[in-house]
């Protein structure tokens, strides 16, 4: 019985100091035709080897990939247009409203110390689900690691709304990348990447 | 001084004011950006409207290399305000969000961006070719002495010391990729302190100016 609940409490430590990452990312990659994809700006998708993600989603598998973890899309109950001008007015309408749109299930964060966040910048700010995500989940005591695909506005004043609305949270110097301007997966975006992930550690 | 100019000088500085403050989109708030893009264009027009003799004399007269300048400046200027502030009632999302010609769309909004930053620059050139006015302006009625040592040695120094650090905010701010539209969206830094943007903003303004007045005496004046 002792040895069991030694293993227990052996178990218990060494899960808990192995404890996984979480990858979150809100993307909304609109419906472009693929070979319609040839480096136009604005679609928020990227193109890697033949295959099109949402521009936060290819960020998000590239930290996968790296770095490890699990890898959840974050959608929200009502799907947002997926053409770009309705897009814009949704998302606009969100804000005026101050809508805090429903979420359709967030992982238990309690099995997570660190959670990176991906999201795109919607009138420079973070899209309402966003403010969903962070008022109504509690984020006390983990590392939050932003990471942003955006046009243009980087940050966009996120980090300082997130540490706002998570103050018990330590929010860290996140990932941003200009992937608005065009559609092909940028080895240079990469390469930034993986360096900010190494210095991560 | 006539209470007319004295009003006139008092505007020109609000109007300074308000523009750096709009420069500033992020400062204040959205509401506050809406609030001072519509006194703006008030004093626009209260601005242009003392100043409509100008218009009146447009066809009369010689036409020389400086006035040529002049009248092309003021239009392109005329012209940019009204991109800008037709732009930005059309996105507004507070003051006029309900109206009917309410938009969203990319055109717009990159009509905005564009010509506010070309307006910031324009803004510049037209203080640039005026500088000259303004200060036999001042120095006739504040009474200023053909060899007073600060206005005529000191302060031009203050000047071009500002104009240098404008030129080198305008590059570390990338604010050239702006104006040849390459940027979807604009980077405003929340972290940077309110004095410090408003002061680069106000040193490339200075900068623009200062470059412009040199130019204009260089080229037209120097004798």
């Amino acid at each position: 019985m002792k040895k069991l609940l030694f293993l227990t409490a052996l178990f218990a430590l060494t899960s808990n100091s192995y404890a996984k990452d979480l990858i979150l990312y809100f993307t909304q990659p609109e419906s472009i035709p693929m070979e319609k994809l040839d480096g136009v700006s604005g679609a928020s998708k990227i193109v890697k080897e033949g295959e099109a993600f949402g521009a936060t989603e290819y960020l998000a598998r590239q930290i996968q990939q790296q770095n490890g973890g699990d890898l959840v899309r974050l959608e929200t109950v009502q799907a947002y247009p997926t053409v770009h001008q309705p897009l814009l007015d949704v998302a606009q309408e969100e804000i005026r409203k101050n809508a805090r749109p429903q979420l359709k299930g967030v992982p238990n964060l309690a099995e997570y110390d660190r959670i990176f966040v991906g999201y795109p910048i919607w009138w420079y700010q973070m899209p309402m689900a966003l403010y969903s995500l962070f008022e109504q989940n509690d984020f006390a005591g983990k590392t939050i690691v932003p990471f942003v695909a955006h046009g243009g506005s980087r940050f966009s004043g996120s980090l300082e709304q997130i540490e706002k609305m998570q103050p018990k949270a330590a929010v860290r110097q996140g990932f941003e990348a200009y992937l608005f301007r065009t559609t092909k997966a940028d080895p240079s975006v990469e390469k930034a990447l993986h360096k900010w992930l190494d210095g991560l550690k | 001084m006539p209470k007319k100019y004295a009003f006139q000088l008092l505007q020109d500085l609000v109007l300074t004011a308000v523009l750096l403050t709009l420069l500033g989109y992020h400062q204040f708030g959205e509401s506050w950006h809406e609030w001072a893009g519509v006194a703006f264009i008030a004093l626009i027009f209260s601005h242009t409207g003392l100043n409509f003799w100008w218009f009146k004399r447009l066809f009369q007269g010689e036409f020389d290399g400086f006035r040529l300048l002049k009248t092309a400046v003021n239009m392109l200027l005329i012209v940019d305000f009204l991109a800008a502030g037709v732009s930005g009632i059309l996105l507004s999302k507070h003051l006029f969000a309900e109206m009917p010609f309410h938009l969203t769309d990319d055109f717009t909004r990159k009509t905005h961006m564009l010509s506010v930053h070309y307006l910031q620059i324009l803004v510049g050139v037209h203080l640039g070719i005026n500088w000259k006015m303004l200060g036999n302006f001042l120095a006739k009625h504040a009474k200023i002495a053909a060899n007073n040592r600060f206005f005529y040695r000191i302060l031009p120094i203050i000047w071009l010391s500002i104009s240098v650090y404008g030129f080198w905010s305008f590059v570390d701010r990338d604010q050239h990729l702006y104006l040849i539209n390459t940027v979807d969206f604009a980077f405003f830094d929340p972290s940077e302190s309110a004095l410090k943007f408003y002061a680069d903003y106000f040193a490339m303004l200075i900068g623009v100016a200062y470059l412009v007045r040199i130019l204009v005496w260089l080229n037209f004046f120097k004798t």
